[in-house]
């Protein structure tokens, strides 16, 4: 054998070789599987992972498209949505590199159609089916990092499941605002186990966690880390036995609660709107279930 | 030219890996993965789309041959340090067979045991399986796995620690990984 040809064979090992699918290498590739594979097997632990460079720059959803490009084969259908929109920039453009990278895959704004939902700050107001893979872009994956810097020290914290200083935070903000301020990227107990950064979801969103059907990745690309839960599996958020975890009630000033001025939808995430008269207008954040809903209503 | 097998490229390396992310996530839940294999046994599959020269891999009773040695690309390792070891069901593992059970730090480099199975799906022997990913419990059959494999599974139990089962046979594959508890067996041979 020639040493070309020894080359030759070597390179071929394992490398996918013969077609390129999902912009990313097969070694990439590979070791995204392994890290998805672990995180799954160890719900709520970070897994590290060497994350690559990807045509866009990192915070905008490298870590989220990395495993979505590592997920998705042919006969998937995919939805990206960015802050419940299909159609706002950041989910355009990654929609757009996907689909240009991955022939066969198609696109689609009905949740229930899709097989991977890649979001950035969401979780679809429809329930999640047991044939579906959420996909998170993750800007902080870690609850502790607000009252730890050392990554050293917060590791050993997850170990130890030493979460009180966490639970101090929210125990400081009962003190100063009588309620627990966190917006969003709520810290919640998986399996009983680790504590999340859900990525930033507001507090709504966090009951749809838990045993859900669908298997939820996460994918923090500029701090190079994965973790998952699985389906069926218990997602609490931190809160204590005499203040229990709160989500937004979008109350009106009688009292009653706000409907979406675009389909009538009461029992949605609502984004508040400011008027050029200085009203306000409150409208579903998730533009698919505003439209089927305003279908439904039409009907 | 090289002619590689399918079972080498993306395409089936991507759908052997959905395969694998719907079997893991819900352990005992068991894949057909034929379609995707050209022919070969599903351990092979699991290999080739989680093992590269990124990471390390024992095999405990010499089922890989030299041409997949070369192909998967893995680095060889002590069954005490690989990440993958890969395993005959039917064989009892050694007394003193240590894998990696990973640290509290570090629990992600806890091994991954594949083994090799009569049967998966079906069979005599059954685990009734809880836990994360698992709707109250889940009974997983097969056949041919040496009693002394849950034993082992025991040993390195820990969670987080702990190691993580992929069960193959001809064509399919269950999971069982470090969350899942295992409740108990009902009557059959292969079972604890």
């Amino acid at each position: 054998m020639t040493a070309a040809s020894t080359s030759s064979t070597v390179s071929a090992a394992n490398t996918g070789a013969g077609d390129h699918f999902g912009f990313l290498d097969a070694f990439a590739k590979r070791e995204l599987r392994r890290a998805s594979f672990k995180a799954l097997c160890i719900p709520g632990y970070q897994v590290p992972y060497a994350s690559r460079e990807m045509p866009i720059a990192r915070g905008f959803g490298t870590g989220g498209l990395q495993l979505s490009l590592s997920l998705l084969t042919p006969e998937d259908t995919l939805k990206v949505i960015d802050q419940g929109a299909d159609d706002s920039v950041n989910a355009v453009n990654l929609r757009r590199f996907i689909l240009a990278t991955c022939p066969g895959v198609a696109a689609t704004t009905r949740t229930t159609a899709a097989s991977v939902i890649q979001t950035r700050h969401r979780i679809p107001e429809t329930p999640l089916h047991a044939g579906q893979i959420m996909v998170y872009q993750v800007p902080f994956p870690d609850p502790l990092q607000i009252i730890e810097p050392s990554e050293a020290k917060r590791r050993r914290m997850h170990a130890e499941v030493d979460y009180a200083r966490l639970l101090v935070r929210l125990y400081e903000d009962l003190v100063r605002f009588r309620e627990v301020a966190i917006t969003n990227r709520y810290p919640a107990r998986v399996a009983g186990r680790y504590v999340i950064d859900p990525s930033p979801i507001p507090r709504w969103d966090l009951p749809k966690l838990n045993r859900s059907h669908a298997i939820h990745l996460f994918g923090a690309g500029r701090e190079k880390k994965i973790y998952a839960v699985p389906p069926m599996t218990t997602v609490e958020p931190l809160a204590f036995s005499d203040v229990p975890f709160q989500v937004e009630a979008f109350t009106d000033d009688e009292g009653g609660r706000h409907r979406c001025a675009r389909c009538g939808a009461g029992d949605s995430y609502l984004d508040e709107i400011v008027l050029p008269d200085g009203g306000r207008r409150w409208q579903c954040n998730d533009q698919d279930h505003c439209d089927s809903h305003r279908e439904e209503s039409l009907r | 030219m090289l002619k590689l097998e399918s079972l080498w490229g993306e395409a089936s390396q991507s759908r052997l890996h959905r395969s694998l992310i719907a079997a893991i996530a819900r352990p005992g839940e068991v894949v057909d993965s034929v379609s995707w294999l050209g022919g070969r046994r599903a351990w092979l599959g699991v290999l080739a789309t989680l093992a590269d020269g990124g990471t390390t891999l024992h095999d405990l009773h010499g089922l890989i041959d030299e041409r997949d040695w070369a192909m998967l690309g893995a680095n060889r390792a002590g069954w005490g340090d690989a990440a993958f070891v890969l395993a005959d069901a039917a064989r009892a593992p050694a007394d003193d067979l240590r894998l990696d059970r990973g640290s509290l730090i570090r629990p992600e480099t806890g091994a991954t045991l594949v083994l090799d199975c009569a049967q998966v799906g079906s069979g005599t022997g059954s685990e009734i399986l809880r836990g994360p990913g698992v709707d109250g419990q889940r009974i997983l059959r097969f056949d041919g796995i040496d009693p002394l494999w849950w034993r082992l599974r025991e040993a390195h139990a820990g969670f987080p620690q702990g190691i993580d089962l992929v069960l193959c046979d001809a064509r399919r594959i269950a999971c069982i990984p470090r969350s899942t508890v295992l409740g108990g067996t009902t009557a059959g041979g292969g079972g604890r």
